[in-house]
This record gives C-alpha cells, structure tokens and sequence, in this order.
C-alpha cells in the first residue's frame, strides 16, 4: 500500500508510528527463539512434574527416611548431604516428609479433580440435552457454588462434617464442580443443535445413547485441557485447607501443613517451611504451564471462557 | 431489558434461597448446637428442655422459615464466645477484610494493567517474555505461602515490615501484596489477551493510518475497548480475593471476616460461621447480579438471549 490516499499533513506522523514499530520490532524475539524458548518451558515443566510424580509413587527411591520417624539427635538441622532439606525441631527429615506431603496432595487432588470433572460433565451435558427445569436446577445449584469463594465454601463443610482424607476429596469436589458443568454445558448446548446429533436422534437413538456416544466424545479436548488446568488450582485449595488445619491431619505431612508447621522457625530454621513451600510452588508451577501448553494446543477457543 | 432483569433478579433470589438453606441444612442437621452451648455434664432432659426453647423440635421446614425469618431482619443468635449478637461481631470485622481486599484490588489492577498491555503491544518481546513468567509464578504461588516467604524475608531477616496485626499502613503492605500478587496476574493475562484482540481490530488499523501517534492509540482507542472483560474479570476477582483472604488473614493475624470465620470453626462458634457465609454469600450474589445487569446494558445483545 501506498501514501497516495493519504492527506499530506499526516505523513509525519505515520513516519513517527513506523518508528515507534520498527523500535518495537526490534525487542522481538526471532520466531525460533520464540519457540524454543516455550518448548523448553514446556519440557522443564514436564520434567519437574515427572521428577515430583516419581518421587510420590516410589518415596523408597528418592529417601531413606521414615516421615513420621523423629530424632532427638538431630533437631533442627539446616540443609546438608545427610539431610538435603535438613530436620525439623522433632528431627524429622523435610525432604522425606515433603516428599510423602506431595504423595497425600497429588492423591487428594487427582481424586477431586477427577470426581469434579465426571460429575461437572454429566451435570452440563443433562442440563444442555434436556434444558428446561433440568437445565435450571444444575444451573442454580451450580450459581450457589459461585456464591461462595471455594476456600470458604470448604472450610465451612470440612468444619461440618470433619476432617478425613475421603472428606476432603467430597469437599474439594463440591467446591470445584461447578466450573465444569459450565463450560461442558455451553459446549454440549451447541454441539446439541449440530447436524449428527440431529440426525442420530431421527434415526431412533435413545437420549442415553445420544449424550454418551455422540455429545461426550466431542468435549473430551476441552474436558482434558479444563481438568489439566484444574490440578493447580484444587492444590493451591487443598494445601490451602492443610495449613489452615483443616485438610490433612498432623502427624500425617501434606505440603500445606508442613508450610504451618515451619512458621514458627522462620527466624531460626527457615527451611522447615520454605523447602517445603518451594516443592508445592514447582508441582503448581509445572501443573500450570503443561495445562496452558495443552490448551494452547488443544482448545484454543477455551482461553476466553476459563 | 426489563424482562431480562426481572429473570436475572428472580434466578439472584433462588440462589440465595438455595444458598440459606443448604447453610441451615449443614449447620442445624450435621450439627447439634445444643451440644455446644451445655456443659458436658448437662443430663438428656437439660438438653431436651433447651431443644424445646430454642425451637429445635418442631419440624425442619419450620424452622428453616423461621431462621429466614431471623436472617431478613439479620438475626443469627448470639455469639456464644462474644456473648454478643454475631451478626454485629461479624459486621466488625468486615471492614479490616474490605481495607485488605481492595487493596489487594488496587495493587492487581496496577500491577496487571500495564504489564498487560505492554506485553500486547510488544508482543513476543522480552517484556512479553518476562510479563509472561511473571504470571505464571503468580497463579502457582499460593498468597499463604507468599506471605510466609515475605514474612521469613522482610520481617524476620530485615526487620522492616512487623509479622503481623494491625495498625499504620505498614501492617498493611505485606498481607495485600500476598493477596494482590495472584489476582495481579490473571490480570495481566486477561488484559494482554483482551488487548492482543484489539489491536488486531479494523479500526486500530484506521487510527495507524490517520497517524496518530501510538500512545493515543494503545491508550484511548485500544485500551478502552480492551477494558470490559478486565472490569468484569475485576469484579469478580473480589471473590477469589475474599477467598485468599482468609488464609493471608491467618498469616499475617490480620483481624478480618476469614481470620474470623477460622476461628469460630476451630471453637465451633457456629452462629458466627452461618452469620458470616449468609453475608458472603449475600454480597456475592449481589456483586455478580449487578455485573451482569451492567453488561446487559451495555451490550444489548445480552438481553435478547
């Protein structure tokens, strides 16, 4: 294009906006570099979850300590080779509890997320098929979980009904829910009126079948990338629960309550609850970033909705 | 217009209906109040003789309207630790919560806005880059954690900042940064995507055409129109923050509506709890009942859905 259609008396100006684009231009990155440095981002992630997972499923590989095992000998202890993320003031190894603490987190979160997602699934795919009174009792069951911040909306159950690992998985899925039957449900409301799902109800389908073999397949992409995205969040929640003493029960160590118990070492042995701290912060970090790749990749047109 | 408020405001009234009873549900039928208000020694008929007064035999629908009754004219019963009306202990401390979450508020809007858009504007660029990791180490970092590390950091190594309670300002700028730091960078995100769309747009193109200069267009042309999704998203991000608060709060011993809530629950202080959550709830309600009123009326295609 050229200047010609242009007023004369803008060209200056145009002249300062190119200038202002090319310095622009030159702080981008060169379109490899740019890539490279996500894959690179993405393979950390996944190499940091995978270390994180591996350590969970076979603690007896990665430590020789018992969690619950204390040694009076060894209070206290700072960071060395013999205890990598030292002892605390009952002398138990950090890294050992950290790592069982991680074990306990991921169970309760995959758990949650799991059950959160099934339900939250098959809520918005009946409410999308059937819509009228259906569509309305999920839809205001699901406004009542949004009329409660998740955090307080657990607390206030784990206060009722106590806390247990089964409870805190029933907790973290009721406060967590919700989010998906949205989503789920604007997908399937659409994918409703779409010529397949038309025609294999012509053809004689029973609902059942209709929801199951033709609408579910299709939101499986984005049920991957919201329940991926999902992990991060319900563990920030659960180790939230835990340091508030209201998740996991001490003695048993989960990431949060570790974080608690350090609290009041901070001036004398930081690493009781910054060692800990940093383990979770790397296991949402890496959660987070593969979710974001997945969505990238998967379900683009999610980005707006989440 | 008027029809659609009419339905939003009814669905508004049903969610805090369902909300109040699922509140009288937990609180009355999980668990019994009177267990708490007697001495451990207290004999069956002691109990039995309390049930009565307080009204705890009659059928549940009954009572549910009844505690609607009570909850229209904001009477929960006393607080048994207070020995004060929890309605008013809550009410108490609501304003410390409020100072906290808006300025948490303020510091996301602030923080997130301009990193956003630069990371729009000079998309892929370094600042994108680094805007880009800043986000993410935001939303992985729960606030509690935060504040511990800043507690460990400037507290306790420096010495600059107190650990916590309240006072002057300088009990305030730790605990609101914890808090602030991760709705920062959803906001961040949020305007960095909303702004990346807006630039693409025809008229952005016709505002590089005419030759105005970029600051005009990133800011009175882009940013403008860029912003909607960024209030909503503001709006409601008060929720997550109440949220987050609560934990902060039990950090830093800051003495709001969560470090209030924690506590009742700890001492089974259940006229509190059910106080408190009705009044979230409420206000929640509220909140997001007039953001969508807002869009409905600035966006009519809303309307006609």
């Amino acid at each position: 294009m050229t200047n010609a259609g242009i007023p004369a008396k803008s060209r200056p100006a145009t002249d300062a906006a190119n200038a202002a684009r090319s310095a622009a231009v030159l702080m981008v990155l060169p379109k490899r570099r740019r890539q490279w440095a996500q894959s690179a981002l993405v393979s950390v992630a996944a190499a940091v979850l995978a270390l994180i997972l591996s350590a969970a499923m076979f603690p007896w590989a990665f430590t020789t300590y018992e969690p619950n095992a204390m040694d009076l000998m060894a209070t206290l202890q700072p960071p060395s080779f013999e205890h990598l993320f030292g002892t605390d003031a009952l002398g138990r190894d950090i890294l050992c509890r950290s790592i069982y603490g991680a074990q306990i987190s991921i169970f309760v979160a995959a758990c949650a997320v799991f059950v959160a997602g099934a339900v939250g699934t098959a809520l918005g795919i009946l409410a999308a098929y059937f819509r009228g009174p259906t569509d309305a009792i999920i839809m205001r069951l699901a406004d009542v979980q949004f009329s409660l911040p998740a955090v307080i909306l657990a607390m206030f159950l784990v206060g009722a009904i106590g806390a247990s690992i089964l409870n805190l998985i029933i907790v973290l899925t009721l406060a967590n829910w919700a989010r998906f039957a949205r989503v789920i449900r604007s997908e399937a409301l659409s994918l409703r009126t779409r010529d397949f799902v038309l025609l294999a109800e012509l053809a004689g389908a029973s609902p059942l079948r209709v929801m199951v073999r033709h609408i579910a397949p299709n939101i499986l992409s984005s049920l991957i990338v919201l329940a991926t995205l999902d992990v991060g969040v319900i563990v920030i929640l659960e180790a939230t629960l835990s340091f508030l003493g209201l998740g996991i029960r001490p003695p048993d160590p989960s990431l949060g309550t570790l974080i608690a118990d350090g609290r009041g070492y901070l001036a004398t042995a930081w690493w009781i609850s910054v060692l800990p701290g940093l383990v979770l912060m790397s296991l949402i970090l890496a959660c987070n970033t593969l979710g974001d790749y997945l969505r990238d990749r998967l379900s683009p047109t999610l980005a707006m909705k989440w | 217009m008027s029809k659609y408020v009419l339905m939003r405001l009814l669905q508004s009234i049903v969610t805090i209906l369902l909300v109040t009873a699922i509140v009288f549900v937990v609180i009355r039928v999980i668990g019994d109040p009177t267990h708490l208000m007697l001495p451990p020694e207290a004999t069956a008929a002691d109990r039995e003789l309390l049930r009565r007064t307080m009204g705890l035999d009659e059928p549940l629908v009954i009572q549910y309207l009844r505690f609607l009754g009570d909850l229209a004219v904001g009477d929960f019963g006393l607080s048994y630790r207070f020995n004060q009306p929890a309605m008013s202990v809550v009410l108490e401390r609501v304003g410390h919560t409020l100072v906290l979450t808006f300025t948490a508020l303020g510091i996301a809007v602030l923080i997130g806005v301009p990193i956003g858009v630069m990371s729009a504007v000079y998309r892929d660029s370094w600042i994108d880059l680094t805007g880009k990791l800043f986000a993410i180490v935001g939303q992985s970092a729960p606030p509690f954690f935060f504040g511990v590390l800043m507690i460990a950091f400037f507290s306790v190594h420096l010495g600059w900042l107190p650990t916590g309670g309240t006072g002057g300002v300088q009990y305030l700028i730790m605990p609101a940064i914890a808090l602030g730091w991760y709705s920062a960078a959803g906001t961040m995100r949020l305007t960095r995507a909303s702004m990346s769309e807006v630039l693409e747009a025809e008229y952005i193109k016709m505002a590089k055409i005419k030759g105005l200069p970029q600051r005009v267009i990133i800011y009175k042309h882009a940013l403008r129109n860029a912003c909607l999704p960024v209030i909503t998203f503001t709006a409601l991000q008060l929720g997550v923050l109440l949220g987050g608060a609560v934990s902060v709060e039990a950090v830093f011993a800051w003495p709001g509506l969560g470090f209030l809530i924690l506590k009742s629950i700890e001492d089974l202080d259940y006229t509190i709890v059910q106080a408190a959550v009705t009044l979230i709830a409420l206000s929640f309600a509220a909140i997001n009942l007039l953001v969508d009123l807002l869009y409905a009326w600035i966006d009519p295609r809303i309307r006609y859905d």
